[in-house]
């Protein structure tokens, strides 16, 4: 009961935000929910299927540059360019980990680390024209319709809500499910589950996919939100910080990482007076993070079965 | 001279350094399956205090050029046991993904501490640190640096061949590594052992922090991860846990680098070294060199 | 009561070999197993009993021979295709999910007789319902079976070792398996557990084939109707229950060079 009156109470405080908040912090805002999009995501490839991916800001960067080259350059209206900015980062996933995904932890992870760093070498180089180089692309602003400006503040925030409130719903959804259960079997052993049936290079490459889908939708909103993108925003660093805030907010854990994007993409804006000494002090909560709780802020509780077959849960 | 023949030799540096700190990751993956992220910037932070200490040691005359080494070299061991027992020890039961956060932490605020005590600008390495000047072979010029460099990278490699076979500590870190349960059991002191890894790790690398200084002139607070990432992945190439398969893949690594950024261009030279490793490791996930595991079922 | 052998053969292993390094771990073995049959794989430590039920269930790949199941080969097959053709097992070492409550370990038994598809988890739509409902009163009732349904709600990993045990072959019979491989199963237990399992595995054995290792040799003598003597990774024996407790090379094998009986039930 407490846990569904929290749920109100923010789903209002969020829904009627924009009403008080300035430019500035409604920007903090929608930024606040599309950093938690691509969080989400690590969350499914990291904190779900146990995959050390480094590298994931490449699909946060490819929704937004595919978004921002159609735009932009092809001229395309917001609903293709967004079609596409959404799924062909799940297509160019797949292609891109189906020949390593059986690879062991650590060397996944190192190949994720050089997969972003070809991503952002690629950005940086500027082949064909297409990418603009180290500033990125900028001046994205696709054409209203039917009197929707995609570019304004409040909508993108609404957008962002919207999407994020929605995102969430489904994974808690997906959670309780034969897949979303299947997941957690694969994390915790994976041999045991293939004794199941259970074939783990097809589900992470569905998480992968998914993950994909969701952090491409991120990339839409940054592109719209800043109406720019660059290199910098998916860099192996972001890549880390993702990483990060799933770890420390705890594998699998919804409220976990909703308060680590919090605390590494808002708390900054807050402090920054402090912006010299911010990551050291990141740095050092993080150690001191995983020194005191090594399952993250707020872990993932397993032991799930239905109440009313079996009358109270864990 | 000629182009390829300069190449070579700057891809043998290169790859050198890279074997150097390559070292320190290979140590310690092999004892506790610890990618030690904080390690390159451990070896920046070398060269920083290297560029802060020798000026002060100017006045020992003939002598500054070991008091620098040799101060540099303990601060960074100092710094990499106490990095163990604060980031590392506390989490030896836990799951493997804390301590790779528990790293990548670690790695931040060393690398914000340079930055925060030396600036965010590039600068300049102690240019009579290390002897200048060319040695001629024929119609091939190599910096006495170069030379330096090269032999130091077998002489070290040969002593720690020895010690890991032929010491008691040597062996006990091989058993650790092969077993560790087993290796506990049998006696062998855990936390002394994981000491002198990081010991060994932290001193090479540190030396190879300030080879870095004195090869590439200067140096920048956030240059630890490329060659740490690097230096990992050369780890991987010449079979994690082994000694001479980090300064192998790291000469690999090197070459490669060198010759791509030479050859085809400096911009793409990061992609294709990654391309070929992640090939590598499709068709080989061991490694060039590495063990599959047997998994007891 | 074990039903009289049916003729029909499920399992067919011809010259199965597999070798570690040097080291022969299963030679050259070929044995049938006939549907419904409980068939018991005893040997000394050592032998190639889990090397041989690991080719078999697709964990490791044999160098040569063939593994025919039904009349499809599945030697050198992945794990999960071997599961999901009817083929479960329990392991050596437990391999529970240990995080997870009991519950939820028998449940991931049902994944390969689940209709869900990736639409349905996402939006708890069409059959969703069912399936859930179908899939928890199976794990239901299978705990009852097996008399762990009191420790439903418990991790995995709190509970005694002989529980744990229950709960994997519990996790491995949701699916309804044609043939079950036990890899020691009764390790661990007390007389009374035993018992208890012993009869647990005769009610299996009405519909599943049961294929087991196991070094408690009066269970095995009681349960099986035949018995496969392993010993150097070949076969050293293969027969009644009584032929193999009287036979002098499987007793030398276990016991050394001296003129000792295995007593058995009826000796």
């Amino acid at each position: 009961m407490k846990r569904k009156l929290l749920i109100a109470v923010l789903l209002v405080f969020c829904t009627i935000y924009p009403i008080f908040a300035n430019s500035a912090w409604l920007t903090i805002g929608a930024t606040f929910f599309i950093f938690s999009l691509v969080a989400l995501s690590q969350d499914i490839v990291l904190g779900r299927a146990g995959v050390y991916d480094m590298g994931h800001a490449i699909y946060f960067g490819m929704g937004g540059y595919i978004f921002a080259i159609l735009v932009t350059k092809l001229g395309m209206n917001f609903f293709a360019a967004a079609f596409a900015a959404v799924f062909l980062p799940a297509l160019l996933a797949l292609a891109v980990v189906t020949p390593v995904i059986h690879l062991r932890g650590d060397y996944f992870l190192v190949v994720s680390i050089g997969l972003n760093f070809i991503f952002t070498q690629i950005l940086n180089n500027n082949p064909f024209r297409l990418t603009g180089g180290p500033n990125g692309i900028f001046g994205i602003f696709p054409a209203p319709f039917m009197g929707i400006n995609f570019s304004s503040s409040v909508f993108i925030y609404y957008f962002a809500f919207i999407v994020i409130t929605l995102t969430i719903a489904i994974m808690n959804n997906f959670d309780n499910s034969r897949y979303g259960r299947a997941f957690y079997f694969i994390y915790q052993d994976d041999l045991a589950a293939a004794s199941m049936g259970i074939n783990a290079s097809y589900l992470k490459q569905i998480g992968f996919m998914m993950s994909a889908v969701l952090a491409g939708f991120a990339g839409v909103l940054y592109a719209l939100e800043y109406s720019a993108v660059s290199p910098e925003t998916f860099s192996v660093d972001q890549s880390i910080t993702f990483f990060a805030i799933v770890i420390v907010g705890g594998q699998g854990s919804l409220p976990g990482v909703l308060l680590g994007t919090f605390a590494m993409f808002v708390l900054p804006e807050l402090f920054r007076g402090f912006a010299d000494v911010r990551y050291l002090i990141f740095g050092i909560a993080m150690v001191a993070m995983m020194v005191m709780r090594p399952r993250g802020l707020m872990p993932t509780k397993y032991g799930f079965y239905p109440k009313k077959l079996f009358g109270g849960d864990t | 001279m000629d182009i390829f023949s300069q190449q070579l030799i700057n891809g043998l540096t290169y790859g050198s350094l890279l074997g150097f700190i390559a070292l320190g990751y290979t140590m310690v993956y092999g004892i506790l399956n610890l990618i030690n992220f904080a390690h390159g910037d451990m070896v920046t932070l070398a060269a920083f205090l290297a560029i802060t200490i020798a000026p002060l040691a100017v006045a020992a005359g003939t002598l500054a050029m070991i008091i620098t080494l040799a101060a540099v070299v303990v601060s960074v061991c100092i710094i990499a046991i106490l990095l163990e027992k604060i980031a590392y020890k506390p989490l030896r039961a836990a799951p493997r993904l804390s301590l790779i956060v528990s790293a990548l932490g670690a790695g931040m605020v060393i690398k914000n501490a340079i930055m925060l005590i030396w600036g965010a600008n590039p600068r300049i390495f102690p240019r009579n640190l290390f002897p200048a000047g060319l040695a001629k072979f024929s119609d091939i010029s190599v910096s006495y640096l170069s030379v330096i460099i090269l032999l130091l990278n077998i002489l070290v490699m040969l002593t720690l061949y020895i010690f890991i076979n032929k010491t008691r500590v040597g062996i006990a870190i091989k058993a650790l590594s092969t077993d560790y349960s087993v290796a506990e059991l049998m006696g062998v002191n855990v936390n002394n052992t994981v000491m002198i890894v990081f010991l060994i790790g932290g001193g090479v690398g540190a030396l190879g922090g300030m080879l870095i200084g004195a090869s590439y002139t200067t140096v920048t607070f956030s240059m630890g991860f490329d060659y740490g990432i690097k230096a990992f992945i050369a780890a991987i190439l010449g079979g994690i846990g082994s000694i001479p398969g980090a300064m192998f893949g790291g000469l690999l690594l090197g070459l490669t680098y060198t010759f791509c950024s030479g050859y085809v261009s400096s911009a793409w030279a990061n992609t294709v070294t990654y391309l070929l490793l992640i090939i590598l490791l499709i068709f080989r996930p061991n490694g060039l060199f590495g063990r599959s595991l047997v998994q007891k079922v | 009561m074990n039903n009289p052998p049916v003729n029909n053969i499920i399992l067919s292993v011809r010259n199965l070999t597999k070798s570690f390094y040097a080291l022969k771990a299963v030679d050259n073995v070929s044995f049938d197993l006939s549907e419904g049959e409980i068939l018991g794989i005893i040997g000394p430590n050592g032998s190639g009993k889990t090397t041989l039920f690991n080719c078999i269930s697709g964990v490791i790949k044999a160098e040569t021979g063939q593994i025919i199941f039904e009349g499809n080969d599945i030697s050198g097959k992945s794990m999960d295709i071997i599961a999901k053709m009817g083929i479960r097992r329990t392991f050596q070492t437990i391999r529970l999910f240990r995080d997870m409550s009991v519950a939820e370990n028998i449940y991931s038994g049902f994944y390969t007789k689940s209709n869900q598809n990736l639409f349905h988890a996402l939006t708890h739509s069409g059959l969703y319902g069912t399936d859930e409902k179908l899939a928890w009163e199976s794990v239901k009732k299978l705990a009852q079976f097996f008399l762990i349904d009191g420790y439903l709600t418990y991790k995995a990993d709190d509970l005694a070792y002989g529980l744990q045990r229950k709960v994997e072959i519990a996790r491995a019979m949701l699916s309804e398996p044609k043939l079950l491989i036990l890899d020691e199963p009764a390790a661990g237990m007390n007389d009374s557990e035993k018992t208890e399992l012993s009869e647990m595995i005769r009610v299996i054995a009405k519909n599943t084939t049961v294929l087991m290792i196991e070094h408690d040799l009066d269970m095995v003598m009681d349960l099986c109707k035949r018995i496969i003597v392993l010993n150097h990774g070949m076969i050293l024996a293969e027969g009644l229950p009584e032929e193999i407790q009287n036979n002098k090379e499987v007793i030398t094998a276990y016991m050394g060079p001296d003129d000792y009986r295995i007593y058995g039930p009826g000796a």
